[in-house]
């Protein structure tokens, strides 16, 4: 008798630790591993988006910046696993190597959801959520293609990385509205991998050898610091409006792109929806996570346009106006 | 038959034991601080010590080890190759497109250390033969180097390898990444290599004084072009590793190895000057390098911090194996 009593008190003790323990695990966030490609301040405004995400659902995020490196990318997606992740959401530096990780991840029963930057192979991952890198060079190909009209029109293209999907559709989006209209001469397509520094060069260059020069396209709001040093240094850093006003179209919406369209200084800038994106790759991180399934694989998500014209009432939608 | 009696002092093991350590710290100057930091991290950072970390380690150590041996030859003869990294991107990128093209990873492999070859063969010639600076030649062929990398690729990484490459970047032989035992292997032929061959010790009087290896019949420019040829092949190798763990090339990947390379071999105590250091040095100065970048990855460091620590603790390990060198041995012979 006394030993039967011995034996429903132990597994009384016991369920009552396992469900301690199994109330406990449901009660602990998931764990999301961030890593980022590089950091700047779209990146901050995108980490910002990110972390307010999981903070409304709970959810509790390790950060990692590869610091353009595909190899430490990969070694940092590796250790967040190690450190409990259950999900990561990850802007590849190296859309190539991205899928191996996404592989990785997901035989490790992590889940594995890109922001930003495609993977080379959407399949890998369980989800992607980024801008639209093709309706935002199209846009702006429209809005030269406007502004030209029928005259001779050179134009100054700069370029994304192009080992990225934003990069490279940026740009070939840009080019086949562009390749439409005759009258538009690109003058130069300059590679920057994304760093204003080739940016500046590649002005200096195009102005130094078409002084007549039309507009400036740049992929990126990072790339106009570069972009109006030179403008300055020339004397054709002008408003829109003014006369020798050289067009400009940028893509991003930061608070240094809101700024130059608040100045005039830009013609139209394409804000990222970056709130958007974050709150998608948190729910799709946690739905996986969990054992669910992200409404659909991918989400890509235009930008949202604003001009000086209009900069007071688009500012709301604008992550950069509002940060800034 | 009479017994004999050793008789032993007591502490007269402690004491071999003691002149042992400082024998071996004296060899290995670094091997004091491997050791504080991996006893750090492993009491201060949760996850430093599980299994998926430390196989996490060994396949990130791998290229690097890989690469930082070829840079051990070169630097021994007091020689430097600024080109590594600029190899490393290149022999990415070509081993890749061929492995994608070809759907073989073997041919992928071959051309990719085919690249490395050629390119140390050249900076060997330039050195040895034409008399070149190493410092600028290499400084010229880095640049070389990597914009043909951009030109081929035009920028873009390459990917879409067969399976079969990235499972055996997967694959662990005795629990230990298949990677890691490439690395070891080289080490091991490199040891060999340094220490039992004639070609070993022509590398140390080379480095030590190259007018004193001539008088001793050394072929110096033989010498000096192999350790250019070696490092080249050797970064070749490291970066077709790369490729088998990420399963992908890229111009840039060789980017940030370069410093990691140097900071390993220099750390580790081989002088720049030439004619002293060695492979273990150099195996204890990647491991450190590698500890340190994971153990700050995880305790959540950003990039900056990271490179202000690493920077701190090569500052001093370096001091540490100067102070040591210049009380050579303790008194020890």
């Amino acid at each position: 008798m006394k030993m039967k009593s011995g034996i429903c008190a132990v597994s009384a003790l016991a369920m009552a630790i396992f469900a301690g323990a199994y109330q406990a695990a449901a009660q602990e966030p998931v764990v999301i591993g961030v890593s980022f490609d590089k950091m700047e301040s779209f990146r901050e405004g995108e980490f910002n988006a990110i972390k307010a995400a999981a903070a409304a659902k709970g959810a509790k995020i390790i950060f990692q910046n590869a610091q353009e490196d595909a190899q430490r990318q990969a070694s940092q997606i590796e250790s967040m696993i190690a450190q409990g992740a259950k999900a990561i959401i990850a802007i590849p530096w190296d859309i190539e190597a991205a899928v191996n990780d996404a592989n990785n991840a997901r035989s490790a029963g992590v889940a594995y959801v890109t922001l930003d930057q495609a993977p080379a192979d959407l399949k890998a991952v369980d989800f992607h959520v980024g801008g639209d890198p093709c309706a935002d060079g199209t846009a702006a190909g429209e809005f030269f293609a406007k502004a030209a009209g029928d005259k001779p029109y050179k134009l100054l293209e700069l370029q994304g990385g192009l080992s990225n999907d934003n990069g490279i559709r940026r740009s070939k989006c840009l080019d086949e509205v562009l390749a439409k209209h005759s009258n538009i001469v690109i003058v130069a397509q300059v590679p920057t991998d994304w760093k204003p520094e080739k940016a500046l060069v590649g002005t200096e260059n195009a102005l130094q050898a078409h002084p007549d020069l039309n507009a400036i396209y740049s992929p990126w709001n990072i790339g106009l610091q570069g972009v109006f040093s030179v403008l300055e240094k020339a004397g054709k850093l002008k408003k829109v409006g003014e006369r020798g006003h050289i067009d400009i179209v940028s893509i991003d919406g930061a608070p240094t792109g809101c700024q130059a369209v608040r100045d005039g200084l830009i013609d139209m800038d394409l804000a990222t929806p970056v709130g958007d994106m974050a709150a998608a790759a948190v729910d799709a991180a946690l739905a996986v996570a969990t054992g669910g399934k992200p409404a659909a694989p991918t989400a890509f998500l235009p930008g949202t346009p604003y001009t000086p014209a209009d900069v007071a009432t688009q500012a709301p939608k604008v992550w950069g106006c509002a940060a800034g | 038959m009479e017994k004999v009696i050793v008789s032993k002092r007591p502490g007269d093991g402690v004491a071999r034991f003691f002149e042992l350590g400082l024998r071996l710290v004296a060899a290995l100057p670094l091997l004091p601080i491997v050791f504080v930091v991996a006893v750090a991290m492993w009491v201060l950072v949760p996850g430093f010590a599980t299994l998926i970390n430390l196989e996490n380690m060994a396949r990130v150590l791998a290229p690097l080890l890989v690469a930082a041996i070829g840079a051990t030859f070169v630097m021994l003869t007091g020689g430097i190759d600024l080109s590594v990294g600029a190899t490393f991107g290149l022999a990415s990128v070509v081993g890749a497109t061929v492995m994608r093209d070809s759907g073989s990873v073997g041919l992928g492999l071959v051309a990719g250390i085919a690249v490395g070859a050629v390119v140390g063969a050249a900076n060997g010639f330039a050195v040895a033969r034409l008399r070149l600076s190493p410092f600028v030649y290499t400084l010229a062929i880095l640049l070389t180097v990597r914009a043909t990398a951009f030109l081929l690729s035009r920028g873009y990484s390459v990917g879409r390898l067969p399976s079969e490459a990235t499972a055996f970047g997967r694959y662990q032989i005795f629990g230990v990444p298949s990677l890691l035992w490439i690395a070891l292997v080289i080490l091991a032929i490199g040891l060999v290599a340094l220490h039992k061959t004639p070609f070993g010790r022509s590398v140390y009087l080379v480095g030590s004084n190259e007018r004193a290896a001539t008088f001793n019949a050394i072929n110096v420019n033989l010498t000096k072009w192999l350790v250019y040829f070696i490092g080249g092949t050797l970064a070749g190798v490291a970066s077709m590793l790369a490729v088998l763990r990420l399963g992908s090339g890229a111009p840039v990947l060789g980017d940030t190895i370069l410093l990691q390379i140097i900071a390993a071999v220099v750390v580790g105590g081989t002088s720049v000057f030439g004619g002293e250091g060695g492979l273990w040095r150099t195996f204890t100065g990647v491991v450190l390098v590698v500890m340190l970048e994971k153990g700050l990855d995880l305790m959540g460091l950003a990039f900056y911090d990271q490179a202000i620590v690493i920077g701190a603790v090569i500052l001093f390990g370096s001091a540490f194996g100067v102070y040591l060198r210049r009380r050579r041995n303790f008194g020890l012979r």
